[in-house]
């Protein structure tokens, strides 16, 4: 167990988590959902402690493709909080909870990561005119969400292996990542989907949307055929196991929700590497 | 060997003072353990299970074992448990007034852990634990929608922190990988479970970071649904750190 960053962590975190206005302001709405209509998305002005610790490469680069998810998240639940009329009353509840969980993984890798973090990109939620209604219909938005949640599950998966070395990263990483798949599930049962992944399907995302599902359809696992050991389809086979991306394909996935810039390249990430 | 490195059989527990609240199925263990505690509270009176017999049955000690393999078996023991418990759910004809999307759910989650221990047993091979048949089920109330759904939101919430917990003790990078296949799909299940249980609140997902717990505390909490007759023999698997 590396106690070094454990140790630090926790006093800041709570610290942090209790200083950050995003947070507060959309637990109100637990209570007022139906007056919030007005509240515009606040300006991150967060004081954060981070912590002076070293980490390899390839953890503050695991790290940081999972910052990267969390920002794009905590910036689209928190838009869609604030937009009047998009997410019905009785459903407040469960974007809210989403958005305290996602804004805590946030400053979490924020605060372990301090000045390794990077920065956080401009999104376009729409790619670029592709989903033009996101915010406007919610069907859209809530699709969109399970799809985000279901790329985070995959992006910590796959990042695992990168922080085995130490038990503290891998171990809250675990913990983010499993919580996500908490998140996939629901928003994918409110739009009518079980809360499992079926083969590679997307569902009624566009197309840019499909490489969050490829490599879902897996039946092989350690070596195994599952079809041919348990006589179940493959459909069910690969409902019951979720699949790693790398992080190459998490960017890629995520790319057309990055603004791009004036000069109309696309933004590249470093994520330390 | 540390008294706790051993699951306690039931009969075990009383030993240690626990009370006995219910001398029929005289075998819970109250106090330390959450698990049965919870679930005390929904057992019923028709249940189909508990058809052992301890007096005229042979006793088993299962050896989980040591490293990664311990882990394995860990894992598969926790995951024979989940299918049997579904399979019964299942077999039961579900709940009374259960709904279609109720059904669907644990059959779909009877089918998912019954991939998920087929696996281990495959993938451990000569290194895996026995079956075990007669896993105790008598707490549960299989005609009640609140015992089913509570039993399954507990197994499903525990599962989640044994993977979560037993991770940082993996050796194998391989092995890692795939306990991280399947715990976010048992993470999907609790959220679903939690969502029946409490719809459309936060419930699905209370914190921002799931529990953890390290296997021997795992292994007492499923320990009121191991069979009298079987002693898990845990001493050799890792400790972890829970923070």
């Amino acid at each position: 167990m590396n106690e070094t960053i454990f140790d630090k962590v926790s006093d800041t975190v709570v610290k942090n988590l209790s200083e950050h206005p995003e947070a507060f302001k959309d637990t109100r709405f637990l209570k007022m959902s139906a007056e919030a209509t007005s509240a515009a998305v606040q300006a991150d002005t967060c004081n954060r402690t981070p912590l002076n610790v070293s980490l390899p490469p390839q953890i503050i680069s695991a790290l940081n493709l999972a910052l990267v998810a969390e920002f794009l998240e905590t910036e689209f639940y928190s838009i869609g909080l604030n937009t009047p009329g998009l997410i019905p009353n009785d459903l407040r509840m469960v974007f809210t909870r989403i958005l305290l969980n996602e804004v805590g993984h946030r400053e979490i890798l924020l605060t372990v990561l301090g000045s390794n973090a990077v920065a956080k990109p401009a999104f376009d939620f729409t790619a670029r005119g592709a989903i033009s209604d996101v915010f406007s219909n919610f069907q859209t938005y809530l699709n969109l969400g399970r799809a985000f949640e279901d790329n985070g599950v995959r992006a910590v998966k796959g990042q695992a292996g990168n922080v085995m070395s130490d038990d503290f990263v891998l171990t809250t990483a675990l913990r983010f990542h499993s919580v996500e798949a908490r998140h996939a599930s629901e928003l994918r049962r409110i739009a009518g989907l079980k809360g499992w992944i079926t083969l590679n399907q997307r569902g009624n995302l566009p197309a840019l949307a499909q490489g969050i599902y490829d490599g879902e359809e897996n039946i092989v696992q350690g070596g195994i055929n599952l079809v041919s050991l348990t006589g179940y389809s493959a459909a069910t086979v690969s409902e019951a196991f979720d699949e790693p991306l790398t992080a190459a394909q998490v960017m890629a996935n995520i790319q057309p929700f990055i603004r791009r810039a004036r000069n109309g390249e696309l933004e590249i990430i470093p994520l330390g590497m | 060997m540390s008294d706790n490195s051993k699951v306690k059989k039931p009969d075990e527990a009383r030993a240690d003072g626990a009370t006995h609240l219910n001398d029929r199925r005289n075998f819970l263990k109250i106090g330390g353990t959450g698990l049965a505690a919870l679930a005390l509270g929904y057992a019923g009176t028709g249940s189909a299970m508990a058809n052992y017999s301890p007096a005229v049955m042979q006793q088993q000690t299962i050896n989980l074992g040591t490293g990664d393999i311990g882990i394995g078996n860990f894992a598969y023991l926790l995951e024979q448990l989940e299918a049997d418990f579904y399979t019964r759910v299942v077999a039961n004809g579900f709940f009374a007034g259960s709904t279609a999307e109720e059904r669907q759910i644990l059959t779909d989650l009877r089918d998912h852990e019954i991939i998920h221990r087929e696996f281990f047993k495959a993938f451990l091979g000569a290194a895996a634990i026995p079956t075990i048949t007669n896993f105790n089920f008598s707490l549960v109330n299989f005609n009640s929608r609140d015992s089913v759904l509570t039993i399954s939101q507990i197994l499903e919430d525990t599962g989640v922190s044994a993977y979560n917990g037993a991770a940082q003790a993996i050796q194998s990078t391989a092995i890692l990988e795939i306990a991280g296949k399947i715990v976010s799909v048992e993470a999907r299940h609790a959220a679903a479970i939690r969502d029946l249980r409490i719809p459309r609140n936060g419930f699905f997902a209370p914190h921002p970071e799931d529990v953890i717990n390290d296997p021997l505390t795992v292994l007492n909490l499923a320990a009121p649904f191991i069979p009298p007759t079987v002693t898990i023999n845990a001493s050799g698997l890792p400790r972890i750190i829970v923070v």
